[in-house]
């Protein structure tokens, strides 16, 4: 606004500001603004009321000129674009270029973080080819082991071990076989078999401990519920390695 | 007749009991404002004797003749408290209720030391001047009650910022014969850096403790007793405000919840126990659980019962405490020093919400002091400290939120949890193999532990 209200008394006041021009007693930047506008005035066709500053119209009576002036910016604006950079590349092709480039990289990027393979979870399982064994013995409550024939349960607890080490997040890759060798008085014995890649050492003292191997089955047993047809007794689990 | 005589007897007792009962003028604490303090106050010590006659009911001992007041029984403990500066002159608010919990925890002459006028004014250092004269002012008194067959062992001070050095100078004036005392939150300015005969220092008393809850404004930062607590790290408190905008909250919270922890500590209600640890960062790893230098007692429970270990801190000079508390009463919280085995190829950071369950409660701990490092088969420890006890514990939540990053989403791969109660001897509780997906919540049973190790 006060732009404007400068702007006005500028205009309708020539000989004011030329007095000022040349005595040079007003702060600078209005003297230069003044000055600048009046020359701008005076090159402007006399039917051409408005004057622009900073892009804005003061005079709103008269859009004509504002449409024709964007015309000649759009127009100088394509003539720049056009403008040859080197050999046949003009400068909205080195724009869009860049523009692309920037797309390529930051898409290349998130492609590659979001697929990019959890080495955890590749594994050879071709290569685990040496064997580690456990074996050891459960019971069961004993109400839980009467209703079942033998055959039938020895075969039932084969599959429930099997889905524990199968459901596995850390064991589920070296685990290879149970066995349930034998039941008797509500206990079963069992042989637990994984299968190791050559390079064990660390594998043997940490995931393929019989803390561990135990712990998982256990925490299996304590998660019963024990209502389920077979309830171990969690605490009556023995393991070793052999 | 005789009947006659003895009812008549009965009531005539009862009416000079109620009599005398209202003969003794209740003395309150100084009151005074800010007009006094912007104006300056000259010192004054005023002495007022509780006892447990009437907890309630303060009686001003005389200088000259502090046993003309039968109720200062001198052969009993008697427990000083000293306030310290007042900038706006109003009378301590925790006063009152101080001296109810020590008379609830055992019969004692309490001499609550009212220098108001003298604490009362803004120029801090007259006020620091003053404490040397509080002190001499106290060593009279307290001469007067050794000639009267006081036992100086008896003698407990103790003294909240300015108050704890004068109660340092007091003990210094009886070559450290008295025989406790507790510093809360010792004053800081002026003090730091000083040596220790300008200071409350161990060789004030048999017995010195000191709980620092703003070192960094108010409090004084380095050891000065036998034992010193810091509280939370000793410098910001729980619950307190951390701008400016909550007004003369934002001063003295830190520095006055030292009072409250200790009281809470009188009050015996909830057990806080002091680990011994270089820093605070170490105390927050879990390095610093190990209570062996006790041998049978633990680690020392801070507060009014921490002179059950007073012989082994005197023997180990100097040792330096740290614990964590609530916001508020009860401020004891309930730690479990947490082990984690993980097995990811790569080396993890991140923090862990641990959340513990009985069916009907939970608590909740966000471990984000620092991110924990993940390394494959090394054991990564950490102290969680609950809000409160949840007991049995029936389920346990863990969350893994990654430190930030452009990666792909990350998983962490747990061979073994174990979070072992610090408190109550209770067994230490186990789950293996947990797969943790970025910030999702994984709820298990925890199962007793078998072995203590791989």
């Amino acid at each position: 606004m006060s732009d404007e209200v400068e702007l006005k008394t500028v205009v309708s006041d020539n000989n004011n500001v030329s007095s000022d021009r040349t005595t040079e007693e007003v702060p600078g930047n209005g003297i230069q603004e003044a000055s600048h506008l009046l020359s701008r005035a005076q090159s402007l066709e006399n039917n051409v009321e408005g004057i622009e500053l900073d892009g804005v119209f003061v005079d709103h009576n008269d859009p004509s000129p504002k449409t024709s002036k964007c015309r000649r910016e759009l127009q100088s604006l394509k003539k720049d674009l056009n403008e040859v950079v080197v050999w046949k590349i003009r400068l909205w092709m080195v724009i869009l270029l860049i523009v692309s480039a920037i797309v390529v990289v930051i898409a290349t990027t998130v492609v590659v973080c979001a697929v990019e393979d959890d080495v955890d979870e590749t594994y050879d399982r071709s290569s685990f080819v040496v064997p580690r064994l456990f074996r050891g013995n459960f019971t069961l409550e004993s109400s839980s082991s009467s209703a079942l024939d033998q055959q039938m349960l020895m075969e039932q607890l084969k599959q429930e071990v099997t889905a524990v080490y199968n459901s596995s997040a850390a064991l589920e890759r070296y685990f290879s076989d149970v066995t349930i060798s034998s039941f008797q008085d509500s206990t079963a014995q069992f042989e637990l078999q994984f299968m190791m890649p050559p390079e064990n050492e660390e594998l043997v003292r940490y995931t393929l401990s019989v803390k561990i191997v135990k712990g998982v089955l256990q925490q299996h047993f304590y998660d019963q519920d024990s209502r389920e047809q077979l309830s171990v007794i969690p605490t009556s689990l023995r393991m070793e390695a052999f | 007749m005789i009947y006659r005589k003895i009812i008549w007897g009965i009531l005539y007792v009862t009416l000079m009991l109620f009599d005398t009962h209202r003969a003794q003028e209740c003395e309150e604490m100084t009151d005074l404002n800010f007009k006094d303090s912007l104006a300056g106050t000259s010192l004054k010590v005023r002495l007022l004797l509780y006892t447990r006659a009437d907890p309630s009911c303060g009686q001003l001992l005389s200088h000259q003749e502090p046993f003309s007041n039968s109720q200062f029984n001198v052969s009993s403990v008697t427990t000083f408290l000293i306030h310290g500066y007042r900038p706006t002159g109003s009378p301590p608010v925790w006063m009152k209720q101080f001296v109810e919990f020590l008379l609830n925890r055992r019969d004692m002459n309490v001499i609550v030391v009212d220098w108001n006028r003298g604490a009362t004014n803004m120029n801090y250092w007259q006020v620091v001047k003053n404490t040397r004269k509080v002190a001499n002012n106290l060593t009279d008194l307290i001469q007067k009650m050794k000639d009267n067959g006081a036992n100086l062992s008896s003698i407990h001070m103790i003294g909240v910022s300015l108050g704890a050095h004068i109660s340092g100078f007091t003990g210094a004036n009886f070559n450290g014969e008295i025989g406790r005392i507790t510093a809360l939150d010792p004053a800081g300015p002026e003090f730091n850096g000083r040596p220790p005969e300008d200071r409350l220092d161990p060789s004030d008393a048999l017995f010195v403790e000191a709980l620092h809850t703003d070192m960094d404004a108010l409090g004084y930062r380095n050891l000065l007793g036998h034992i010193d607590y810091y509280a939370n790290g000793g410098a910001d408190q729980p619950g307190c405000p951390k701008t400016i905008l909550s007004g003369s909250e934002y001063f003295k919270c830190d520095h006055q919840r030292s009072v409250f922890l200790y009281m809470s500590s009188v009050n015996g209600s909830c057990p806080i126990i002091a680990y011994p640890c270089e820093s605070y960062t170490d105390f927050q790893d879990g390095t610093c659980m190990d209570c062996g230098k006790f041998k049978s007692a633990g680690c020392p429970i801070f507060g009014y019962d921490s002179v059950r270990w007073r012989d082994t801190l005197v023997q180990l000079e100097q040792t330096r405490t740290y614990f964590q508390t609530n916001k508020a009463s009860p401020f004891c919280k309930v730690g479990y020093k947490v082990d984690i085995v993980s097995w990811n190829q790569k080396t993890h950071w991140g923090y862990l919400t641990i959340k513990l369950s009985n069916g009907t409660e939970e608590t909740q701990v966000e471990l984000n002091h620092k991110s924990l490092k993940f390394e494959r088969f090394q054991e990564t420890s950490v102290l969680a400290q609950f809000e409160r006890d949840i007991q049995p514990v029936k389920k346990i939540t863990l969350k893994f939120c990654p430190r930030k990053g452009l990666r792909p989403r990350k998983k962490l791969r747990l061979l073994h949890i174990r979070l072992t109660p610090l408190q109550n001897h209770l067994r230490p509780l186990c789950r293996y193999d947990l797969l943790l997906e970025e910030s999702k919540d994984v709820t298990f049973k925890p199962i007793p532990c078998e072995d203590s190790n791989f």
